[in-house]
């Protein structure tokens, strides 16, 4: 920046000591004199700001920034403080992200010795924002604490896409942006200037606007790359109005939009409207270099083991965990089993995120949640009960020997009305898909049981027997005899997914 | 550093099912089942979410040049 052709500043009504003591909320901290509203967009830093600060200036350094009030940062961290404590979390990592109020490093950036531009802080405060919503609201769901979470970060990112924000490019690349600078190549940016005041203490605007004009060509621009010809054809303000090009060394734009600058190509570019690489007298030396662009049909795409390798290893993990938590009963050992291996291909997921070929591991994943989420079902009699009941009581031999049959849900077989003579022998089939299967008969009688559960326990007479392809054949007694032979009923059990259960009552 | 382009609805997908791993790992490690009511919900949720995002980067990628 030409700073010589500055004018002088006016005089400066009030003291930096006033405004760093200044508590009012939702201070418009965008009117403070910022020495980075002349930096580029693609170098402006993210520092707390002393100007309208209440507590360390992070969220009067984000409004600065950002140029929205600071009382909608006050109020967003005050409701997730509220509601769940995130916000001091938060609040915390925005304080050890932003830089120093006068445009020092973070402490982050020490401990990292990397430099972020302001985009790429604030990106990582909305990814820590993201994450802690996340973690907050695992198992949580439909609370009003989580509610209120999901809400602020829901509205953060409809500002920020209202904003400009490519959410999708900026996420994509992060990896790239926290790569950052060395702290080393950082160099501190000008103190920051007053904006010139008139006498009454008003900001002189004609004077502002002529020292931050960037782009104004004439003899107020602050560059001397500016006072140049537009290399488009001549200039239409200023002192070259009207004149040809001139020849002679190539012109730099104020702000020259290159890769270093806008290394993600998010900022406009060329505010002139020129091309660098056009003809003419201001054209580059050398042609810039092909670069054929790849296609799509002849892209190779080199083979990946990833998945292959996560799922080899989530089979493993299940074995072992199958091996050790094998004794444990009403299903909680599947879940230990598929959990384990969902955690596997979670990490495998992490690592397609960076390096790809995560090819299925969704799908995966999403069908060992499911699986998970059947267990939950399995079993669960208030779910059951919820989603299907049956109940059969039969009052003959006939109804009895019917098939009993349950899709998803509860099922009981009451078997205690059914009239018994002495000596007879009854059959009952009963079969369960998912759900609960319970079945009295009463304790007067003989019972053969032959059980058979693919996923889930079978309980005769309060023993249970776990286990996958789990597999009953007991013959109970009657608990008293009774004159002419006590009548037998035989038991046929299935179940694919869920519990059955075989209850003995007494008369 | 990376040689393929990265994908944040792998890293989002990898967190929710770490968070569904670790949830019904320390429920079954302490014998418990996880609760129908607070599972089954989330777990639909987070798939869903998990499939939009998934498309959603797909389908930029398609556009990217």
């Amino acid at each position: 920046m030409n700073e010589e052709s500055v004018p002088p500043p006016g005089p400066e009504p009030a003291s930096d000591a006033g405004a760093e003591a200044d508590p009012r909320p939702g201070t418009r901290a965008d009117a403070e004199p910022d020495a980075q509203d002349d930096v580029p967009a693609g170098h402006r830093r993210l520092t707390r700001s002393h100007e309208g600060r209440l507590i360390t200036g992070v969220c009067a350094g984000l409004a600065r920034y950002t140029r929205i009030d600071a009382i909608v940062f006050r109020v967003g961290f005050a409701l997730l403080v509220i509601a769940t404590g995130l916000g001091i979390l938060l609040y915390i990592a925005a304080f050890l992200l932003m830089g120093a109020p006068d445009g020092g490093p973070s402490r982050i950036e020490k401990a990292g010795k990397r430099v972020f531009d302001g985009d790429t802080a604030l990106a990582l405060l909305g990814a820590t924002l993201a994450v802690l919503v996340v973690f907050n609201i695992v198992g949580n769901w439909g609370s009003g604490d989580a509610l209120a979470v999901v809400v602020v970060l829901s509205l953060t990112l409809l500002v920020a896409r209202s904003r400009g924000v490519d959410l999708v490019q900026l996420t994509r690349s992060l990896p790239d942006r926290i790569k950052g600078r060395p702290l080393s190549s950082w160099t501190p940016s000008a103190p920051a200037q007053a904006a010139p005041r008139q006498a009454d203490g008003m900001i002189d605007l004609a004077r502002l606007g002529r020292r931050t004009d960037a782009y104004a060509p004439g003899p107020y621009a602050p560059g001397p790359s500016t006072t140049g010809p537009s290399t488009t054809g001549p200039s239409t303000t200023g002192p070259y109005a009207g004149a040809p090009p001139a020849p002679g060394p190539h012109p730099t734009p104020p702000y020259p939009p290159t890769e270093t600058d806008d290394p993600y190509g998010q900022y406009p570019t060329d505010p002139y409207g020129t091309n660098p690489y056009a003809k003419g007298p201001y054209a580059a030396d050398t042609a810039p270099p092909y670069r054929p662009a790849d296609s799509p049909y002849l892209r190779r795409r080199r083979r990946s083991y990833l998945t292959v390798l996560t799922l080899l290893t989530a089979a493993l993990v299940a074995a072992v965990l199958y091996d050790v938590v094998d004794d444990r009963p009403n299903l909680t050992w599947l879940q230990v089993v598929i959990a384990g291996a969902l955690a596997v291909v979670a990490v495998g997921l992490f690592l397609g995120a960076w390096f790809g070929r995560d090819h299925k591991l969704v799908l995966v994943g999403a069908i060992m949640s499911f699986a998970l989420a059947s267990t939950s079902i399995a079993g669960n009699a208030a779910v059951a009960r919820k989603t299907h009941h049956m109940m059969w009581r039969p009052a003959a031999t006939t109804q009895a020997e019917q098939s009993h049959k349950v899709l998803v849900g509860q099922g009981v077989v009451d078997l205690t009305t059914v009239p018994l003579s002495p000596g007879q022998r009854l059959q009952v089939s009963a079969e369960v898909m998912l759900g609960v299967l319970a079945v009295r008969v009463p304790s007067t009688a003989r019972l053969e049981v032959d059980g058979h559960a693919y996923i889930g326990d079978i309980t005769v007479d309060r023993q249970v027997t776990s286990g996958p392809r789990a597999r009953v054949n007991r013959v109970l007694e009657p608990e008293r005899q009774t004159p002419g032979g006590a009548p037998t009923i035989v038991l046929h059990l299935r179940s694919k997914v869920g519990d059955m259960e075989v209850t003995r009552v007494p008369a | 550093m990376f040689r393929h382009k990265f994908d944040p609805s792998s890293v989002i997908a990898a967190l929710i099912f770490l968070g569904i791993a670790i949830r019904y790992l320390v429920e079954g490690f302490g014998g418990n089942r996880v609760p129908y009511s607070g599972a089954v919900p989330s777990i639909i949720i987070a798939i869903v979410l998990i499939i939009v995002l998934r498309c959603a980067f797909r389908s930029r990628r398609r556009h990217d040049p």
